[in-house]
């Protein structure tokens, strides 16, 4: 193996023409959902999600979630439109809210794509649904206030 | 004490590898500590390894590789002294570069006994990145000790034979082993090339 004599202040992420956005908020839902729904509901949110970010291109990247309740957690991760979401977890129960971390990163986008796109992707999925959302925090302050705008 | 990093573009399934070989070895009653690195300041990683039970430290709001890299070699120092770990798994963010870690590793004044990189290959999507990022993404596997080829359950045989192919042209040192982390096919004889 050789030493990388790279200087470390050359960014690895700017180097890839990465970009990336994370947001977490807390979800409550006025009927409970099984773990078959929440699966559902997950994998809809996160389609949306790919859609506002990379249409019908390749996703040189990946978007997941987790989601976190007293009665258990679940992960969703999409790295590929043309293959099935990778889901796991374990919930028990009429889940009725909880925690959601949502993080994207993306070869081609920058930092406020990316945010943009999951902001939008997830006000799509927001609509029809019989949820309420309260934002924890985002990557971006500023974004806050344009998402506050969509619920 | 020795160190694993799981290295990869985002998506090649380091998680799930690190969940994997993470079990193994805690079962093999080897004391094992994760350090996980996320690029954003939302992690989670870090949470889906915890929700394992295996011990998990995340690092976030930048990469391990350059703008965090004191904090890597700080943390390094603060696992060996507060847990003593037999086993260090490392996975960076899937922007990083596992050459500048390793790097880092020498200089940080923790002296393992030995350390492994593994680079993890997604199969599945390996000519959507050698035709868009394909620098980038050499320079991530150039050093590796194994070459992971993950997802070979989504993939039939003869589209793994031209991908083994195009990446012995790109990387004709690499010494590869074909994995699935989602059914652990394959992770085994991942874990014997590793020799640890």
């Amino acid at each position: 193996m050789t030493i990388d004599d790279t200087p470390q202040e050359e960014d690895s992420k700017e180097m890839a023409h990465a970009g990336s956005a994370g947001v977490e908020w807390d979800l409550t839902w006025e009927s409970g959902l099984t773990e078959e729904e929440m699966r559902q509901r997950l994998e809809e949110w996160l389609t949306l999600i790919s859609k506002e970010l990379i249409g019908a291109g390749p996703m040189l990247g990946h978007i997941k979630a987790i989601f976190k309740c007293k009665d258990g957690w679940m992960r969703v991760n999409l790295v590929d439109p043309r293959l099935k979401m990778d889901v796991d977890g374990d919930l028990k129960g009429a889940v009725q809210g909880g925690r959601m971390k949502v993080m994207a990163a993306l070869v081609g986008k920058n930092d406020e794509q990316v945010m943009d796109g999951l902001l939008k992707g997830t006000g799509t999925f927001l609509k029809g649904q019989d949820s309420n959302v309260r934002i924890i925090r985002t990557t971006k302050k500023d974004n806050i206030i344009r998402m506050e705008g969509l619920m | 004490m020795i160190i694993i990093q799981i290295a990869g573009f985002l998506g090649s399934g380091k998680t799930t590898l690190m969940i994997r070989i993470g079990k193994a070895m805690s079962e093999k009653g080897k004391k094992v500590v994760i350090i996980v690195n996320e690029v954003g300041e939302v992690g989670v990683d870090g949470d889906v390894l915890a929700q394992q039970g295996l011990r998990t430290l995340e690092i976030s709001e930048g990469c391990i590789c350059c703008s965090l890299s004191g904090t890597l070699q700080n943390t390094l120092r603060k696992v060996k002294q507060e847990y003593s770990p037999d086993i260090i798994l490392l996975e960076p963010t899937g922007l990083a570069l596992p050459n500048r870690i390793n790097s880092l590793i020498r200089t940080s004044m923790v002296e393992p006994e030995m350390t492994r990189t593994v680079a993890l290959v997604d199969a599945f999507r390996v000519d959507d990145l050698l035709a868009n990022t394909r620098q980038f993404f050499i320079r991530q596997v150039e050093h590796a000790d194994v070459l992971a080829l993950n997802k070979v359950d989504v993939i039939g045989e003869d589209r793994l034979l031209d991908i083994e192919r195009t990446l012995e042209e790109v990387l004709p040192d690499a010494k590869a082993v074909r994995i699935s982390a989602k059914t652990g096919e394959g992770v085994e004889a991942l874990v014997r090339l590793l020799n640890i």
